[in-house]
């Protein structure tokens, strides 16, 4: 089972860390970033067959360019979260909000052709004949 | 394209006056083949390949009088009414198909957006889910209302090329004072109640429709109290257009009832139970609606009450699955805890109600208004 490999990890990580801030405390962020972006990894490499699955199912019945702009959200969502809650660990509250503002524009800017879709069928309800 | 349904108008009020008998006696009208042809095209897809190959054939012009009977018989006539709904399944399946993975999606989405707080970043990633299902439930409802709008289109053109033909025939022959007295205000309701709903409700509708896209993408938007305003306008015209319909109805006595039945009786309570606002008022009008597809078989034959029934059949049907599946969809979410998704759907659902509201109401209306067109004809020639 791949959850107790992984709470195994985070458990090593997170005492790595607490003992290295104890003697070396610049080493912490380092540390902290490397065990984020090994159970990231590990996570993915978890969820690709289920994006794959995803990706088949909504070319067969879903339109293939609105299951690809969710997953892409979701992973614009996860990415800022996760800098955004370092960037608060080490004591910088300003560059993770900052983080965040661009992370919602990113995801505005990822909306905009939804977005012209909807508002060229709404202009068209609006002005029927 | 307008010019085709002018075509069509000529063909079913030519169909009605002089060409039922000229079938009977089987002589030949080679210009009536060009309109029938058009008239087949202008037939929904999934109606047209439903219809029996012996009803008409381009070749060979019109059938046997034997063939005609088989091909218009009650037994083909229920086949091809069933084929045509096992024809229109497929899409409305493949569109509640569409809508479900589209919910699974964003109800997956939701959790695993929330699962990292519930904060200004989630909701701006929680608003792309809803704005894929508001574009795909625009994309469908777009086509939709094309399809309802073509249909209400062909009965405004019929109906309102009957007043000028009435008028003709109450010139040409002598009977004026009777046929104008009685028929003439009831078909100039009908008129005007057609025209009514092709030109003032379906374009409400549509703004209805625009609206709730827009108002279903966030909690917190501005426009919710102007889209309740639109929709209480529109709900009141409409129940108005049902009691004042139901009042003329009661009043006049050129369309006779039918008899009451068990079956008129059953029919009228599904009618007001499936039809929103104006429900009641459809299913008041079933027996006489009944009494009045009687009289145009008597009239013009089977072949007549199928040039009237079936271009309303596409799009009546397409109303039904997709109302169907929209409610299904709208229970699904509510499952998943897809709150703002159940709203968006339910809201389109409630629409789809009103434009099968709509579609009815122009199809009784154009019913009644073609039996008193063959009637008062028939009055006028007297």
């Amino acid at each position: 089972m791949e959850s107790v490999k992984l709470c195994a990890a985070a458990f090593l990580c997170t005492v790595t860390v607490v003992l290295v801030r104890q003697y070396r405390s610049e080493f912490t962020l380092p540390i902290r970033t490397a065990a984020v972006i090994l159970l990231l990894g590990f996570g993915l490499v978890l969820l690709s067959p289920t994006v794959r699955w995803i990706e088949t199912l909504s070319q067969q019945v879903f339109s293939a360019d609105h299951a690809t702009l969710l997953l892409r959200a979701l992973c614009i969502l996860f990415l800022v979260r996760i800098c955004a809650a370092l960037c608060r660990d080490c004591g910088e509250p300003t560059i993770a909000l900052c983080l965040e503002f661009a992370g919602k524009a990113e995801l505005i800017l990822l909306m905009i052709p939804l977005l012209e879709q909807l508002l060229t069928g709404v202009s068209a309800f609006l002005s029927w004949q | 394209m307008m010019g085709r349904r002018y075509l069509w108008a000529a063909l079913l009020i030519a169909w009605s006056l002089v060409l039922a008998p000229a079938c009977a006696a089987q002589e030949e009208m080679p210009e009536l083949s060009a309109a029938l042809q058009s008239f087949w095209a202008e037939l929904p897809d999934e109606i047209r390949r439903q219809l029996p190959d012996s009803l008409y054939d381009a070749a060979q012009g019109f059938p046997d009088s034997e063939d005609l009977l088989e091909a218009t018989s009650f037994s083909s006539v229920l086949q091809t009414l069933r084929d045509a709904l096992l024809g229109t399944l497929p899409s409305a399946l493949k569109g509640f198909g569409q809508t479900l993975l589209c919910l699974l999606f964003s109800a997956v989405f939701g959790v695993l957006c929330e699962a990292w707080g519930r904060d200004k970043l989630t909701q701006t990633a929680q608003i792309c889910s809803r704005l894929c299902m508001a574009a795909l439930l625009c994309e469908e409802q777009i086509v939709l209302l094309r399809l309802v709008s073509a249909t209400l289109q062909q009965l405004q053109v019929i109906v309102n090329a009957m007043l000028p033909v009435l008028a003709a025939l109450l010139a040409a022959g002598g009977n004026t004072a009777t046929a104008a007295a009685g028929y003439g205000s009831l078909a100039l309701f009908l008129n005007l109640a057609e025209n009514l709903i092709a030109e003032f409700f379906l374009p409400l509708t549509a703004a209805v429709c625009g609206l709730t896209a827009v108002v279903g993408l966030s909690d917190r938007g501005r426009l919710r109290g102007l889209l309740s305003c639109l929709r209480r306008v529109l709900t009141y015209t409409l129940s108005l257009f049902g009691v004042l319909f139901s009042a003329v109805l009661s009043a006049q006595t050129l369309l006779a009832s039918g008899a009451d039945s068990v079956s008129a009786k059953t029919l009228k309570f599904a009618l007001g139970k499936a039809i929103p606002v104006i429900g009641s008022a459809v299913g008041d009008s079933v027996r006489t609606v009944a009494s009045g597809l009687s009289y145009l078989k008597n009239t013009v034959g089977v072949m007549g009450i199928l040039l009237t029934l079936l271009p309303l059949l596409g799009a009546v049907m397409h109303l039904v699955f997709r109302r169907a599946a929209l409610t299904l969809g709208e229970a699904a979410a509510e499952l998943l805890g897809c709150e703002g998704e159940q709203k968006l759907l339910g809201d389109f659902a409630s629409i789809n109600g009103i434009l099968l509201a709509l579609l009815a109401g122009a199809a009784v209306c154009f019913i009644f208004a073609l039996i008193l067109f063959v009637r008062m004809s028939l009055v006028i020639s007297a």
